[in-house]
């Protein structure tokens, strides 16, 4: 089923038409999901109700960029929503909270690269890894990371450059990166032939 | 096997990596998805609640006192003339 199709039968209600866009869409809106969730189902939970959104504001989509660009920033915001309304998300977005954390090397999940990047940007304290997941992934700036969190550009700007070391170390340690001497240098699995 | 790819570029690492990996979902996501798009019509079950209900009660209204039982009645006005011959 083409976009379009799938966009006019969702205006409808169409039953085949939103499972046709659920099913093409939500193995990586899950995965967004998942970056910002406590666990499994937590992301499933936000993913249902960044769907039911997707659906119901439908009528709001202008063909103006990609479909799926727009499924995510609903997705996002949900995320986002669902995780403020957490009292220990506010506490999680000051500085100081997780300067005394520390990650043990067997916290670290050895498995397939992709799933063990973010697997180690799971292992993040909550505020740094929703500060990088907006900034580094999802392409917002400090500004609107600012506005959307309710806290300081600065703010947003120093959990980063935090986030980033501290993900780092988690990426060296699992040796999915190196670093020798002054320059980075990434390590890409690929495919067996 | 492994590639070694020489890039200076974390934001961009970190972004195609995340970009590549993906979860199948549930089943219970999508059926709580379209229930919550197409609740099912609530006449038709309460519309058989009720005929259940009335049934049940009919039924426990005709075991329970004799006396009082139509179908018992009935039977008893057709006896008693017989008797009576």
């Amino acid at each position: 089923m083409t976009e379009e199709l799938m966009i006019a039968g969702c205006l409808k209600n169409n039953a085949s038409a939103q499972e046709a866009l659920y099913n093409r869409f939500s193995p990586r809106m899950l995965s967004v999901c998942y970056r910002f969730a406590k666990n499994r189902e937590d992301a499933e939970d936000m993913l249902q109700e960044g769907f039911v959104k997707v659906y119901t504001q439908m009528f709001q989509y202008r063909n103006e960029g990609s479909l799926e660009g727009w499924i995510r920033r609903i997705v996002v915001h949900t995320c986002i929503n669902v995780l403020k309304k957490n009292k220990k998300f506010s506490d999680s977005l000051d500085i100081a909270y997780a300067n005394g954390l520390h990650i043990r090397e067997d916290m670290i999940p050895s498995i397939m690269q992709a799933k063990q990047v973010v697997e180690c940007i799971r292992l993040l304290p909550l505020g740094y890894r929703t500060v990088l997941n907006l900034y580094a992934i999802e392409g917002f700036s400090h500004k609107e990371i600012g506005m959307l969190l309710d806290i300081e550009e600065s703010t947003s700007r120093s959990q980063y450059t935090r986030a980033k070391a501290m993900l780092e170390e988690i990426l060296i340690r699992k040796k999915i990166i190196l670093k020798p001497k002054e320059k980075i240098i990434y390590q890409a699995a690929v495919a067996p032939r | 096997m492994e590639k070694r790819i020489y890039i200076n570029n974390f934001e961009r690492f970190i972004k195609e990596s995340a970009d590549d990996f993906k979860m199948i979902p549930s089943k219970r996501v999508w059926h709580s998805i379209y229930n919550d798009l197409h609740p099912s019509r609530k006449w038709p079950s309460v519309l058989m609640c009720l005929i259940l209900f009335t049934g049940v009660l009919f039924i426990g209204y005709e075991n329970t006192d004799p006396t009082t039982s139509l179908l018992q009645k009935k039977r008893l006005q057709k006896i008693i003339p017989l008797l009576q011959v």
